[in-house]
């Protein structure tokens, strides 16, 4: 199904394990919206990714269901309900963290969330669209930063973000000294890239490219569209 | 602390904390749903253009990375050449435009028009052919963006804009020496580079396929309905038989939108009526979208001469009105005397100017003119002469559009003959008009000089400057009325009223070729009731210097004396520097002939006199000068 997890080869696996590092606070939410303590939370979140990481399969995937976040969430639901009818005690992945984890930082990012009376899904469907767009522009900053604009993009980076702080085009233009039609051109093609990348990243979690716009608006109305 | 926490765009809560704080997640979603630019297949349903699989067997020698775009015509890909290891851009053109058997021919001699043609604003052609099934264009791969989208980031400044069109003229120039006519200028065939350079792209390509549809009617086909919002009139009724000016044409549109973020469609306004723009700019964009391809520029470089004219007196966006003063003498009055102060002080600058120059010990080449004292054929006296000589000193920064208005009740106010002044409300409708028949006056003689102001500014200044003048050119210029209080800086104009317009545009061709101009162009038009006779001419270059310092003199006096910072502003606005001409109408109306003579840069030394201290020389000479000749 998904791109990262249909292939054993170690670099499909290797993918998968940094799809679910960029992932994995989406899930460590819905398991505390879902009553879990912070201790425990971060315990069954470890312990699905050491199972599924180890795994690195398709096994009880769907295929109807070709979306990458709704199988892990899937995966996710049935690896707290199995756990629960376990010793939990002796299930901790061998001590070994699969992912690196920062449970301090998710923890005072999840008692950041509203309060508002999100379900564990919604507030999972929030949280991933969150973090794709996260990843996106952490991505495509560093693609800036690497060839040598990355002075650019901290400057048209509000054209995509809505921050409205660095003035007008016109203004950024000649902050960096360039005309107007050439921040015009260049603030264009950042919009472009970005879209190119955030079509890629969305892509990279479903099966199939068509499945796209169909992901990007589901997320879009996670986000209370 | 009251950072926003929702979108200014959309109204979504921001987010509040982490690395994305203060960024709209609604926002950047969105941007990956909504797609303005996704490849989509414009006009009639057309068969999806190949994807790049599809043509890779047909190019080995071509990597093809990705769908750029796709249109009427055809499919644009970027593309790797192996060879040269350099990105290209991939034209496939539409398999329903190939169908005629004719069409290869034709593509082909097309084709080799188009590789010939090597301009840096035009997307080179570097090779075509058939590929397949295909026919095909390998072309520059340009690093930017279309002026479509360029435009969907908001709209150009209009300096901007006017950088971006002389570039479009100089390649279209190019274009049409070459004998290759684009047909089809429009925003998506603009790009614009990362640098800001424009290169248009699919010259003559329109051709190929207009001439290749045969009965198939043009929006049917390979055009899109808003490609006719770009063609020329011509070009819709007889499109097998245009020429460059359909080009021009519809850069006019192109001007037209750029400038206003909209088409010129129906009984559009003229530009300057929607946005803040010189409105010198209307008068270039209209002729560029005139109907008849024989009353339009003629060529592209004569539109950027134009252009450049305006851009280059542009300094800001127009913002403030026109900024006139000059005055006028009435029938019968001392016209030579208001000639003799004028000569005065040009003598005065010159010989300020000598006197700098031996200073400077530079070797300078004196252009001395005759002057003043020798009447002209006409009849002219020193007194007509130093009058123009006067206006030219005088006549601030006129703006050339700017209507004044005649006719009307004398009200009987102005003493016999004397000038009246007229204030214009902001319609520049006048209040007041001038005393005397004009019907009445003779000679050139006769020359009426008369405030014009339009509105803006203080009611007292005027007055004084009014008085000022008076004393300084021992005219009776009439009582001086109560003034509103205008909201802007006053304008003036200078109108001359001789009996015969010809002989007038003699007169004025011969002072200003005598005193200030060396060239002089001619242009007769005929509009509705008005004969209309403009002439305009361009200053010697000599003195160009010399205009621009006073000018500058005049600016510094203005924001102190007058205004205030947007005093300041609008004169800088309105300083038309570099910009050598000037012009002359003589119209006829029922009550008889007037003239109008704008320039649009003079000096300053007339309102230098307006008894403002602090002026350094060579104004504070002229000042005193004023001075003295008033008491």
């Amino acid at each position: 199904m998904v791109q990262a997890g249909s292939s054993r080869a170690p670099e499909a696996r290797a993918a998968l394990a940094e799809l679910c590092e960029a992932y994995w606070y989406p899930l460590y939410a819905f398991v505390r919206r879902r009553g879990e303590d912070r201790e425990r939370a971060a315990d069954l979140t470890q312990g699905f990714f050491a199972q599924f990481i180890e795994r690195n399969s398709v096994e009880g995937a769907d295929p109807e269901k070709g979306r990458f976040r709704a199988y892990l969430l899937g995966a996710l639901k049935h690896f707290v309900s199995s756990e629960r009818s376990r010793d939990r005690a002796a299930k901790r992945g061998g001590g070994v963290a699969p992912l690196p984890m920062d449970f301090g930082a998710a923890d005072a990012k999840y008692t950041a969330e509203p309060e508002s009376g999100e379900t564990p899904e919604s507030l999972f469907e929030r949280a991933w669209a969150l973090a794709l767009l996260e990843r996106v522009l952490a991505h495509l900053g560093t693609e800036y930063r690497d060839t040598g604009r990355g002075e650019l993009f901290e400057a048209l980076e509000g054209e995509l973000t809505g921050r409205s702080d660095g003035g007008t085009l016109r203004e950024i233009g000649a902050q960096l000294g360039m005309r107007e039609s050439a921040i015009k051109v260049a603030a264009h093609r950042l919009r472009r890239r970005y879209r190119q990348r955030l079509r890629d990243e969305v892509a990279q979690t479903v099966e199939d490219p068509a499945e796209v716009d169909g992901e990007l608006q589901a997320l879009f109305r996670a986000l209370g569209g | 602390m009251t950072e926003p926490t929702t979108c200014t765009k959309c109204g979504a809560v921001l987010i509040a904390s982490g690395p994305m704080a203060g960024r709209c997640p609604r926002c950047l979603l969105s941007f990956g749903i909504d797609d303005p630019e996704r490849v989509v297949t414009r006009g009639h349903a057309a068969s999806p253009p190949p994807t790049p699989e599809e043509l890779r067997e047909h190019f080995p020698e071509l990597e093809i990375l990705e769908l750029l775009g796709a249109g009427g015509m055809g499919a644009v890909y970027r593309a790797k050449q192996r060879s040269l290891d350099r990105t290209v851009a991939l034209k496939v053109l539409r398999g329903e435009i190939a169908d005629d058997p004719a069409f290869e021919e034709r593509f082909h001699r097309e084709a080799r028009a188009l590789a010939r043609l090597n301009h840096p604003g035009i997307v080179s052609v570097f090779d075509s052919g058939s590929a397949g099934p295909y026919f095909y264009l390998l072309m520059e791969h340009v690093d930017g963006a279309n002026l479509r989208s360029v435009l969907r980031s908001g709209e150009l400044a209009s300096d901007e804009v006017l950088r971006l069109v002389a570039q479009i003229c100089d390649a279209l120039q190019y274009a049409h020496r070459e004998g290759v006519v684009h047909r089809d200028i429009k925003p998506e065939n603009i790009l614009v580079t990362t640098e800001g350079i424009v290169k248009i792209a699919d010259f003559g390509l329109a051709k190929l396929v207009v001439s290749g549809i045969g009965d198939v009617s043009l929006t049917e086909t390979a055009h899109t309905v808003g490609t006719l919002h770009y063609m020329a009139p011509e070009q819709i009724e007889k499109p097998g038989s245009v020429d460059h000016r359909a080009d021009l044409y519809s850069l006019g549109v192109v001007f037209y939108e750029l400038l206003t973020g909209e088409l010129p469609l129906g009984r559009f306004m003229p530009p300057s009526e929607k946005v803040q723009i010189d409105v010198r700019l209307d008068e270039v964009v209209l002729k560029t979208l005139a109907k008849e391809p024989e009353r339009r520029y003629q060529a592209a470089d004569d539109i950027k001469t134009d252009v450049h004219r305006i851009s280059t007196a542009e300094k800001t966006k127009g913002r403030c009105g026109p900024f006139r003063f000059g005055v006028v003498a009435g029938k019968g009055e001392d016209v030579a005397g208001v000639g003799n102060a004028a000569m005065e002080m040009i003598e005065e600058l010159e010989k300020e100017e000598r006197e700098e120059a031996r200073a400077h010990g530079a070797r300078r080449t004196e252009h001395r003119r005759e002057r003043g004292r020798r009447p002209s054929a006409a009849g002219l006296g020193c007194g007509a002469l130093g009058c123009l000589g006067l206006v030219v000193l005088g006549v601030l920064f006129v703006t050339p559009l700017t209507i004044v208005s005649y006719g009307g009740d004398a009200e009987g106010e102005g003493s016999s003959g004397g000038g009246v002044m007229v204030p214009l409300n902001s319609a520049h409708r006048p209040i007041d008009v001038p005393a005397g028949d004009l019907a009445e006056l003779p000679t050139f003689q006769d020359v009426r000089l008369r405030w014009v102001v339009l509105p803006e500014e203080d009611a007292a200044q005027l007055t004084r400057l009014r008085a000022d003048w008076a004393r300084a050119s021992s005219l009776d210029l009439g009582p001086v009325r109560e003034w509103p209080r205008l909201a802007e800086p006053f304008a003036a104009t200078l109108e001359l009223d001789p009996a015969e317009a010809l002989e007038a545009d003699a007169i004025l061709e011969s002072t200003f070729r005598e005193y200030f101009f060396h060239e002089r162009r001619h242009a007769v038009r005929q509009s509705g009731q008005r004969d209309s006779v403009r002439v305009r001419v361009a200053a010697f270059p000599e003195r160009r210097d010399l205009i621009q310092k006073a000018h500058l003199e005049m600016v510094r006096l203005a924001g102190q004396k007058w205004e205030l910072e947007r005093g300041r502003e609008v004169l800088e606005a309105a300083m038309p520097f570099g910009d050598e001409e000037a012009s002359v109408s003589v119209d006829r109306t029922e009550t008889g002939y007037f003239t109008r003579l704008e320039l649009e840069h003079s000096t300053t030394t007339v309102t230098s006199a307006v008894g403002v201290d602090g002026l350094e020389p060579p104004y504070s000479r002229l000042f005193d000068w004023f001075r003295e000749s008033e008491e």
